[in-house]
């Protein structure tokens, strides 16, 4: 595989079954709407609410993206991240995808995948970069 | 454990809902009760859910009341509107703590992060 010394592997010890139905929970922001302009102290609390930035719902994708046994070809992984990617989710795993593109070897639906980010305006960094590999016949995700 | 009395929703706009066939809040309508509560009660109720363990009154009415003269009658009250709203099974209020009880009450927050573990 082609510049994955350092890239690990992951699985979720989760069903996907639970990561989809947790990613169907996200209905927008944390407690969208609301805001106490007489208590500051609470609208920041607020911000630095993970779920506000969505982080945690990237962290699910991330879940999903990586390998879980439960989803065995590439295919149905991208359809699944397809499925439940939003413009501001791709915006935030963009950046972080640019070195990881250049990891990628000749699989054509892991290219689409991730071009399809790439054209997309740089927004927030994700924690983890993603790549897509594929060992012998066998395509899978990996984080570097 | 039984089965929750309640449903919080707090990944997008607030939810409340009690579950069928259980006997706590007679008084919430169906559907998106959380929208018919009052802005600030839907921020404490919120932010109990989010903290899983006794929060300090005093602690409370600072975050809620910062400019009201008397912030701990003012928490005070709204604990009591709140109590009033959802029913007062699922508000444990102790002598300087209060807390949501978690234990009656789902909250989606809750799974979500679970699914991360």
């Amino acid at each position: 595989m082609r510049g994955a010394g350092s890239m690990r592997t992951h699985s979720s010890a989760r069903s996907i079954e639970q990561i989809v139905a947790a990613l169907d929970l996200y209905r927008g922001e944390y407690l969208t709407g609301v805001s106490l302009p007489d208590a500051p102290e609470f609208d920041l609390w607020l911000l630095g609410r993970p779920h506000q930035t969505g982080g945690l719902r990237c962290s699910l994708k991330w879940h999903i993206c990586v390998g879980h046994p439960r989803i065995p070809t590439i295919k149905s992984r991208a359809q699944i991240l397809v499925q439940h990617l939003s413009p501001d989710l791709e915006q935030q795993m963009r950046a972080p995808l640019a070195p990881a593109h250049l990891l990628l070897l000749d699989h054509p639906l892991a290219h689409h995948l991730v071009d399809r980010r790439l054209d997309k305006p740089c927004g927030d960094a994700f924690p983890v970069a993603v790549a897509v590999a594929v060992v012998g016949d066998e395509p899978l995700f990996a984080t570097m | 454990m039984g089965e929750p009395l309640a449903r919080l929703f707090v990944l997008g706009p607030l939810e409340l809902n009690r579950i069928p066939g259980q006997a706590a809040a007679r008084s919430w309508a169906t559907g998106e009760f959380g929208q018919q509560l009052r802005r600030k009660t839907r921020a404490l109720l919120a932010y109990l859910a989010a903290i899983h363990e006794p929060v300090r009154r005093e602690a409370l009415a600072t975050l809620f009341f910062p400019d009201t003269d008397d912030p701990l009658g003012a928490l005070r009250w709204q604990l009591s509107e709140m109590r009033r709203q959802i029913g007062p099974a699922l508000l444990v209020a102790h002598r300087d703590r209060v807390q949501l009880d978690h234990a009656g009450c789902w909250v989606d927050a809750d799974t979500f992060e679970r699914a991360l573990d």
